[in-house]
């Protein structure tokens, strides 16, 4: 009884053999941290790219929807390549009067580059003005554009804004660049192009 | 103790820390489960949206099939009413139903509402039935209108019989003394007094130029008056500028060249297609309508007859590259109806068709003696010529009567009912709220909810409310015939050529005063003071 009671006292780890375990399980504890903050990263990253994204195509769409219920008329300040503007002025008929479109109601979208978002407004300059912001994160200049009088991205415009109409005919085209940098310091572009026919 | 502990298995300090990993274990599961499942939560929000956005999207196509399903409907004369909100139109993964409105001036309002999944829209469009016709232009000069020395211009009503019987003997030079149709787009120049050759050689000789009715120079033309020119009318500018729509080429394959149509050679009713024409002189080719006829390049020799028959229907002529009708040539129409022979001419450009190495005019028109038609040449100029008296209207890029030269306006071409297009015009497109309806409410499959209500949707293809029809058309016989019933019944395989068509929702056709729709046809129809004015704010 005596003897077996010391072999139990005697028969705990030895220094080594708890230096090797706790040095393989703060290795493997350190593989699954690093491996789980590599696929936090990863799931963030591509959270926030697709976040990002939606705010294009949800503003795009916005944009485009706009375009096709307003006349190409109303859009005479619009240039066509190589120049482009930043802010269009248009009406949305509300009405048909005996065969014929009626008064519409004027809004506005505009790049407001202090700001960097992209605002739609409905009776702009007026008291009855009602305004919202349809995205952020829009940079000065659309991706790949420098400030240097040249096409440095190739879309046929030099120096665009990050938002952009050119007209070509009774079509519009708009390009949106979304810029934003997550906590880790990593900058994520989404541009978006399309090309949209006024209806009316 | 210890020996009792033993016994049950769980004995001194080592065996109480048997279990311990496994904790920790669980933990570690435990905790990468729970940030699993904020992730799947995070990630299924996300998914949400993007579906709802997809959803609306796919709902916004629909309900734009929806508005073309509904276009083409009021392009073959129906109401534009395709299903309804009880029992919507499937189409895709999706449904939709648009209402039609009937308005006052010849509009139809649609609203065309498209569900998917979730995805709701609601769109609306506005198109004229009753598109302003090109022929109600009368002479209609794009870029201007020159009229020559000595010309006369006029009008007649074709509805009222022919232009000898409405002469007013009264007046000099064998005219009607009513009103004709000037108008351009620029500027309407009259030269200066001349003589004219009056159709009846007994008549005294006019000494000036004379336009009966109004001369309507564009919004920033004006009408130059040269001495002894005489308008009975108006002068006022236009308020607006017409769209002179394309020529749209009917789609027919070619039978190739005809070099020299020599003989006497007939084109029976139907479609029929030839590149380059050549009618050699004393030769006739005869055209029999309903008929819709294209040529490349049309060229009617001096001394050769084009002989145009639309007793039966009306023939519509579409000229792609080149028309020229030589000096002493005629171009006949038994009828005198100007609405029976419709000319269009696609072609804008001057090229050497003769082979001479000179340039020649896409249109050269001058035959001899009387023509009653319609001439459609957009992007051509055109030239009415002295040996002609010109019964109709022509409407081209330039024209230009030159000295002498008559032309009597045909009244019944303002009241045409089909543009030449014939189809209905896009006049205003706009996004509208949805409508107010259960199945827009429920924000759910509407294919799943129609299901648990035990409602089979109809295909898009046959939900529209017109299911009955009565029709006049020739088979491929060439025999008249009419059908009335229901349109699955008709044997459309036996239908060539349609005349004209009433559809209906139910069995008693045409009791709501439908008028008859003809889809190939000029109709004549008047108003009670028998003249319609043209749509550009005159």
């Amino acid at each position: 009884m005596k003897r077996c009671s010391r072999k139990t006292s005697k028969s705990g780890f030895t220094l080594i053999e708890i230096t090797i375990a706790m040095t393989i399980a703060v290795i493997i504890i350190a593989n699954v941290v690093m491996v789980q903050n590599a696929s936090n990263r990863a799931y963030e990253s591509g959270v926030f790219g697709s976040a990002l994204e939606d705010s294009a195509d949800t503003a795009m769409d916005r944009i485009a929807l706009a375009i096709m219920s307003t006349s190409s008329e109303d859009l005479d300040e619009v240039l066509g390549a190589p120049a482009s503007v930043s802010r269009i002025d248009y009406e949305v008929i509300v009405d048909v009067v005996g065969g014929e479109p009626g008064p519409g109601t004027p809004e506005r979208i505009e790049f407001l580059i202090d700001d960097g978002v992209v605002r739609w407004s409905r009776d702009p300059g007026m008291p009855t003005e009602l305004s919202t912001v349809w995205t952020k994160w829009v940079p000065e200049l659309l991706e790949g554009e420098l400030f240097n009088n040249k096409d440095d991205n190739g879309n046929g415009i030099a120096d665009e804004e990050g938002l952009a109409f050119d007209k070509e005919f009774e079509q519009l085209r708009v390009q949106m660049t979304l810029s934003r940098t997550d906590k880790n310091h990593q900058q994520y572009v989404r541009t978006r192009s399309r090309r949209a026919t006024c209806r009316n | 103790m210890n020996s009792r502990n033993r016994a049950l298995g769980s004995t001194g300090p080592r065996e109480r820390k048997r279990g311990g990993v496994l904790v920790v274990a669980l933990g570690f599961a435990f905790m990468v489960a729970g940030m699993g499942v904020v992730m799947i939560q995070l990630q299924t929000g996300q998914t949400r949206r993007q579906l709802a956005a997809i959803d609306t999207k796919r709902a916004l196509y629909i309900a734009e099939a929806g508005l073309s399903e509904a276009f083409l409907s009021v392009a073959v004369g129906k109401t534009g009413n395709i299903g309804t909100a009880e029992l919507p139109a499937i189409y895709g993964d999706g449904v939709f139903w648009v209402e039609a409105l009937e308005g006052t001036e010849g509009e139809v309002a649609l609203t065309s509402t498209g569900l998917c999944g979730s995805g709701r829209f609601a769109l609306s469009a506005v198109l004229m039935r009753n598109v302003d016709p090109v022929t109600s232009l009368g002479i209609y000069g794009g870029v201007d209108v020159t009229v020559g020395t000595g010309v006369v211009i006029d009008g007649y009503d074709s509805t009222a019989g022919a232009f000898d019987a409405q002469v007013n003997p009264a007046l000099p030079g064998g005219t009607t003394g009513k009103g004709g149709r000037l108008i351009s787009s620029g500027d309407v120049a009259l030269e200066a007094a001349g003589g004219v050759a009056p159709l009846d050689p007994k008549e005294p000789v006019p000494t000036a130029t004379t336009i009966y009715g109004d001369v309507h120079p564009g919004q920033n033309g004006v009408v130059t008056i040269g001495a002894g020119a005489t308008i009975t009318g108006s002068t006022t500018p236009l308020k607006d500028t017409a769209n002179l729509p394309d020529v749209i080429v009917p789609d027919i394959s070619t039978s190739g060249d005809m070099a020299s149509w020599r003989g006497e050679t007939t084109l029976s009713r139907g479609q029929h297609r030839y590149d380059k024409v050549t009618i050699a002189a004393a030769n006739t080719l005869t055209i029999n309508g309903p008929a819709t006829v294209v040529f490349s390049d049309l060229v009617i020799e001096s001394g050769a007859v084009l002989n145009l028959n639309p007793l039966n229907g009306q023939i519509a002529i579409t000229i792609t590259d080149h028309l020229q009708a030589k000096e002493g040539s005629s171009i006949l129409n038994p009828t005198q109806d100007p609405l029976g022979t419709i000319l269009m001419v696609a072609a804008s450009e001057w090229a050497d068709f003769d082979g001479d190495r000179i340039p020649d005019p896409p249109v050269e028109f001058r035959p001899d003696g009387s023509f009653h038609g319609f001439i459609y040449a957009p992007g051509a100029d055109f030239t009415i010529y002295s040996g002609l008296h010109f019964l109709g209207g022509v409407v081209a890029q330039r024209v230009t009567l030159e000295t002498g030269a008559r032309l009597s306006f045909d009244h019944a071409l303002v009241s045409a009912d089909v543009s030449l297009l014939g189809l209905p015009m896009l006049t205003a497109w706009r996004i509208v709220e949805l409508p107010k309806t259960n199945l827009v409410a429920r924000r759910a499959d509407a294919i799943s909810l129609l299901d648990q209500a035990g409602i089979t949707p109809v295909k898009s293809a046959d939900a529209s409310a017109e299911t009955y029809l009565a029709i006049k058309y020739y088979d491929a016989g060439g025999s008249y015939k009419t059908y009335s019933g229901l349109a699955s019944l008709l044997n459309w395989s036996d239908v060539d050529t349609v005349v004209a068509v009433i559809w209906d929702d139910d069995a008693v056709i045409g009791d709501e005063g439908q008028k008859e729709y003809s889809p190939s046809v000029l109709t004549k129809s008047r108003t009670a003071d028998g003249i319609l004015s043209v749509n550009l704010g005159i």
